[in-house]
């Protein structure tokens, strides 16, 4: 068989890589709605070019004969599949069922058997014969009714989808009308293409410029697509998520006349769509006049918060205002968005509502602590302070004087002596208790003065030292020093701090009877750690968190003689924590306790210096 | 000249405590006054003018830092040595203390033999 390359075979050659590539394209966005169809019309391009080419390259008739009615196969599908497209591009698809959709298919059926059996009866084709063009062997056929009528029913199929998008074109809002005026011309190109080959009056009628016709439109088609992402905002989607969002949407124009508004706009409103089209928004929308007074210039987006009365109770609404800009920048109108935000506005009010009552509870809660704790001082003064003096004075004065050596009186000497120091040391513990609960609370509600400035840690463990001695001294403990050179200081409150590592000595102290007490300070990465570790009683691992718990002392209350307030941890952890340390204990019963803190290093000039004040203050 | 020592609290067992922890500077014959109420304090101040005074803070009529600025301020008794006695802790207001001219805090409950230490030193006794 001999082939022959003409110059026609170059529009068709480019034509089907432009339809296989729009195919691909349409295809990857294949959730689009319209995208099958539009790659079943595309393909359909490309199978009647192939067609084509291979006609124009055939030279026997029998060859041609064949190709020439093959390119029909394509013809048939690009009108039914273009028709579907268009519906399902537009959002018009709803009749689109199997039947009818079977039914859009009858007439090229009919045409395609027609046409495979033209030989018998001559209805499609008159005649067919080999005609010369130029140097090339063509095809030249005379059409016979089945082909006006199959071209009929295309013409039909595609004129209808010119009418769906025009129709489209013409309710669409501005931005979607590129979009479809491109899809128009396109499939106006395809149709003007047809009319040339099916009336003859091209200048080598021999010759179907359909197909090319048809590429030019997938061209604009293309261009369509990526210029304007046809797939990617249908006009379909566009009405859906306006009609059913739950946001109010109205449209206004530079006037500020109400142009367009969706379902929730119209709820909001109250009012159907229908009869308040066309009026000044201040007539529908009371709020708006307030607003606008407030804004000078409303061409910028615009926020606020709203409220509209809605049949008594008032609804709170995120308002934006954006003005809608055509591709030069010029005015064309203003959307206005309504968010209802009542729930959150209640929830947020309900949450405020709470933290003022919560904050309001604890203030009056720090009062009470306070004006507790001072109204206990006066009368611990006058125990303490008379307890003190009474035993001084029975020292200084009574017991001189006695001159029995009755067994009876010197024992109640001796009680009352010990009596004495009982009620002393119970109103020492009393008045430890209330400072602390002071302090806890004031560190609860963030009030406590802190005086920060630099601090040694190594220092503060030797004051601790000094303060715990005489206690080391009672219970016979050895105390150990174990700090590591050079190291670095940082930023804290002294006072506080010393007071950390007494409460951790003391207690350690408490419940050891025998052996030492050691104090560590160790660096580790940005941190200085502290140990404090005892050889007493130690405790469980289930009341490692306990023992930090306000008024919650570990152990059996009473064997084990509680002696404190139950609040020294407690404060420990709070004043560490404040200073952004940890603090946490490890130990092993009837081996003894390790308690550790860590502060961070913190370099000086960071924190505020320490305040002095020039009046002393005599208290311990 | 003997020294003379006012006590100024609105609780009579305070003034009790107080006088009776000073007591013993009786036998160098320092005399010891007591007021009930601010008023009552400045008053004394006024016509015993103390070299030492135990002020209390919180009282009917005057409080301790009202009677304290008009002795040191008003009256302008420079030398007359005032500790102030207060029941806040360490919500005494410090500030407001230095602006009226107090010498010195105490923080009750507070121990009978630091006071008396205290006047011995500002006495010098």
């Amino acid at each position: 068989m001999q082939l022959q390359f003409s110059p026609f075979l170059i529009p068709l050659v480019l034509c089907t890589f432009v339809a296989a590539s729009l195919a691909l394209f349409a295809l990857r966005r294949r959730t689009a709605p319209g995208a099958i169809s539009f790659a079943f019309a595309i393909l359909g391009e490309m199978a009647w070019s192939v067609a084509n080419i291979l006609q124009w390259m055939s030279t026997d008739f029998a060859g041609e004969l064949f190709w020439a009615r093959a390119r029909f196969l394509g013809t048939e599908i690009i009108s039914v599949c273009y028709l579907i497209f268009v519906a399902q591009y537009i959002g018009q698809a709803g009749w689109l069922t199997r039947r009818n959709i079977t039914l859009l298919f009858m007439m090229p059926v009919i045409s395609l058997a027609l046409l495979w059996t033209n030989d018998w009866h001559h209805l499609f084709w008159t005649s067919a014969s080999q005609v010369k063009v130029g140097a090339y062997v063509a095809l030249d056929v005379h059409f016979g009714p089945a082909f006006f009528v199959h071209t009929l029913y295309d013409y039909a199929l595609i004129s209808t989808g010119l009418l769906l998008l025009t129709l489209e074109f013409l309710r669409s809002p501005r931005l979607y009308r590129r979009q479809l005026s491109g899809a128009l011309l396109a499939a106006s190109l395809g149709l003007a293409a047809s009319l040339l080959y099916v009336t003859r009056v091209s200048p080598v009628p021999e010759y179907d410029l359909t197909p090319v016709g048809f590429a030019l439109a997938g061209s604009v088609w293309a261009w369509t697509f990526f210029r304007f992402k046809l797939f990617d905002i249908v006009p379909a989607a566009r009405e859906l998520v306006v009609q059913n969002m739950d946001d109010a949407l109205l449209v206004l124009d530079e006037r500020y006349r109400l142009v367009d508004l969706n379902p929730s706009a119209e709820r909001i409103l109250n009012h159907p769509a229908a009869a308040r089209l066309g009026q000044p928004l201040r007539d529908i929308f009371p709020a708006w006049a307030e607003l606008a007074s407030h804004s000078p210039n409303l061409n910028s987006l615009h926020t606020a918060e709203i409220q509209l009365p809605d049949s008594g109770t008032p609804r709170y609404f995120d308002l934006r205002l954006s003005p809608i800009l055509d591709p030069s920048g010029r005015l064309n109108g203003r959307m206005l968005l309504l968010r209802d935000i009542t729930q959150q506005k209640e929830n947020e009010i309900a949450l405020r509502e709470a933290k003022e009552a919560a904050e309001a509870a604890s203030k009056a809660k720090g009062a009470f602590v306070a004006s507790v704790s001072h109204e206990l001082r006066t009368p611990l003064t006058s125990v303490i302070g008379f307890a003190k003096l009474n035993k001084k004075r029975m020292e200084d004065v009574i017991v001189p004087a006695l001159t029995t050596d009755s067994p009876k009186v010197q024992r109640a000497v001796n009680q009352m002596r010990e009596n004495f120091d009982i009620i002393v040391s119970e109103g020492e513990r009393l008045t430890k208790l209330i400072n602390n609960v002071l302090d806890l609370s004031k560190i609860e509600a963030g009030k406590l003065d802190w005086r920060t400035g630099p601090i040694s840690v190594p220092q503060i463990v030797d004051q601790a030292f000094a303060s715990t001695a005489s206690i080391f001294l009672q219970k016979q403990l050895e105390a150990i020093k174990d700090i590591a050179p050079d190291l670095p200081d940082t930023v804290g409150d002294q006072d506080r701090l010393e007071e950390v590592v007494i409460n951790l000595i003391s207690n350690a102290i408490k419940f050891t009877d025998r052996g030492a007490i050691t104090c560590r300070v160790r660096r580790e990465d940005n941190f200085i750690v502290t140990n404090v570790i005892d050889q007493g009683i130690g405790i469980a691992k289930e009341d490692y968190d306990k023992v930090f718990q306000e008024f919650v002392q570990v152990g059996d209350t009473l064997t084990d003689k509680p002696q404190g307030t139950g609040l020294g941890l407690p404060i420990c952890k709070q004043i560490v924590e404040h200073h952004g340390g940890r603090i946490w204990v490890e130990s092993e019963l009837g081996k003894g306790s390790t308690f550790s803190f860590t502060l961070p290093i913190i370099a000086e000039g960071n924190g505020t210096t320490t305040q002095t004040t020039a009046m002393a203050s005599a208290t311990n | 000249v003997a020294a003379k020592i006012l006590i100024v609290d609105d609780e009579a067992h305070i003034r009790r405590l107080v006088s009776q922890a000073l007591e013993e500077l009786e036998d160098d014959g320092t005399e010891i006054l007591t007021a009930e109420d601010g008023a009552a304090g400045l008053q004394a101040a006024k016509e015993a003018k103390p070299n030492l005074m135990f002020l209390d803070v919180m009282m009917p009529k005057m409080n301790g830092f009202e009677v304290c600025n008009a002795i040191k301020h008003e009256l302008g008794m420079k030398d007359t040595y005032i500790i102030l006695l207060t029941a806040k802790g360490q919500d005494f207001d410090r500030t407001r203390g230095e602006e009226v001219g107090a010498d010195l805090y105490m923080t009750k409950p507070f121990d009978p033999d630091e006071l008396l230490a205290k006047a011995r030193e500002v006495l010098g006794l």
